[in-house]
């Protein structure tokens, strides 16, 4: 089934130039419709205010006062947000770190810096071809 | 450095003192010598092969005792002693050792006694109690406590000498604000690159498809190489987080030895003797002059240094 690149899309992240940078590779992708949010926090308010329209989460892990994977662990435990795929980009390279966002229900990983194949790779695998 | 400082004061700390009347050591052997004076004391043995006496005969033939007397205590009398209620607090009797208090890390300042110095007046109440008793136990004690305060003192004098007083108030900061400076400039710089990159993006509609591919690839390794800033900001982040955790360990410090202001009040006196004068510009030399980049208010825009420069024509 064809990817709908219309899809709204949620990117998280602390740095706004992190989010600028990540809007603008999306949007050479295809995915025009993107919502920003700075934390964790204030991304579960738009998951739940969108009812779940959302149809793919990228978030960071470092922020306050909530971190990429106590939101990941929010989504998983929310009924009608636990089907949508999430992805984490973040400087945490280590094994346990990983490991932890495996074990929360993360879709996929993705180390900085990374270059837009990458990003492109990561959602393939999550969404379907495109 | 935590760590560091935490031994330095750990080694400064004397040893756990005991009373007058028992032996001074806390060691664990001491321990188990206490465990075996009470279990000596069931069993009937004779006074001088006490391991007690053994032991004080072999310290007084080490410390030079050519003669040993063994002095007769009726039980009755040693009772008695032990039915005393504690020596009296005036410093030349026999006094009861208080147990030194465990070191409580100090962060506060200004008028309070500092950690040291409550470990330099309980040394001085071990001094005054041993010294009442000539012993060679005692001139151990004496020697140790003597190699105790040049250690203190030394200890100040070397923390003195860093002036952590001006590295907490001006050094620590100072760099924390050029971090922070480092952090918005590199965001500013990102942002400038990435508007001139939707520029670029807008017209590549203009184009034909070739440059347009050729165009979007070469936006995109633009975007991409534009992460950097997030990693730096957050290498940035780690440093800046190091030197909070260094300004407390200096602020533990200088609860612990005291050691604020003597410096700051140097450095100020050297600072005013050497700091060029303003308006005659006889004393700035090229060295006075290398500063680097400005923070805040303090940095002139170009149209200020046009105006400034624009004075002297």
């Amino acid at each position: 089934m064809a990817v709908d690149k219309s899809m709204n899309v949620l990117i998280v992240d602390d740095y706004k130039t992190m989010l600028r940078i990540i809007r603008n590779l999306l949007r050479q992708l295809g995915f025009e419709n993107v919502e920003e949010a700075t934390d964790g926090t204030m991304a579960l308010e738009k998951l739940k205010e969108g009812g779940g329209n959302f149809g793919l989460v990228i978030s960071d892990w470092n922020m306050e006062p909530m971190t990429g994977i106590e939101l990941l662990r929010h989504v998983r435990a929310d009924d009608k947000l636990k089907h949508i795929p999430f992805i984490m980009v973040t400087a945490e390279s280590k094994s346990e770190n990983v490991i932890t966002a495996k074990e929360a229900g993360v879709s996929n990983y993705i180390v900085k810096p990374f270059n837009a194949d990458t990003l492109k790779s990561k959602m393939v695998s999550v969404l379907g071809d495109f | 450095m935590a760590g560091r400082t935490a031994k330095t004061t750990k080694a400064a700390k004397p040893r756990a003192s005991s009373t007058a009347r028992t032996r001074v050591k806390a060691s664990p052997k001491s321990k188990s010598a206490v465990k075996v004076k009470a279990t000596v004391k069931k069993t009937p043995v004779k006074k001088n092969t006490t391991k007690k006496a053994v032991i004080k005969k072999a310290v007084a033939k080490k410390a030079g005792v050519k003669k040993i007397v063994v002095k007769k205590v009726s039980a009755r009398a040693k009772v008695a002693v032990k039915a005393k209620a504690p020596a009296p607090k005036t410093p030349n009797k026999k006094a009861s050792v208080k147990k030194i208090p465990a070191r409580k890390s100090s962060v506060k300042t200004g008028g309070r006694v500092k950690a040291v110095d409550k470990v330099v007046a309980a040394a001085r109440t071990v001094k005054r109690a041993a010294a009442a008793q000539a012993s060679p136990e005692n001139a151990k004690i004496l020697s140790e406590l003597a190699d105790l305060a040049k250690y203190i003192r030394a200890a100040k004098r070397e923390i003195a000498a860093i002036r952590p007083d001006d590295v907490k108030d001006e050094y620590l900061p100072k760099a924390a604000d050029e971090l922070d400076a480092v952090v918005e400039a590199t965001a500013d710089a990102t942002n400038s690159i990435m508007d001139a990159c939707e520029v670029v993006e807008g017209v590549m509609s203009d184009v034909s498809p070739e440059v347009s591919a050729k165009l979007m690839d070469v936006t995109t390794r633009i975007y991409e190489a534009c992460t950097f800033q997030d990693i730096t900001g957050q290498r940035i982040g780690k440093v800046i987080t190091t030197m909070k955790h260094i300004e407390e360990c200096i602020d533990a410090l200088i609860g612990a030895f005291g050691a604020r202001g003597r410096g700051a009040k140097k450095k100020t006196a050297q600072h005013q003797a050497s700091a060029p004068r303003q308006g005659d510009g006889k004393n700035i030399t090229d060295a006075d002059l290398l500063e680097g980049p400005q923070l805040g208010a303090n940095a002139k825009s170009q149209a200020e240094i046009d105006d400034l420069f624009a004075n002297f024509d």
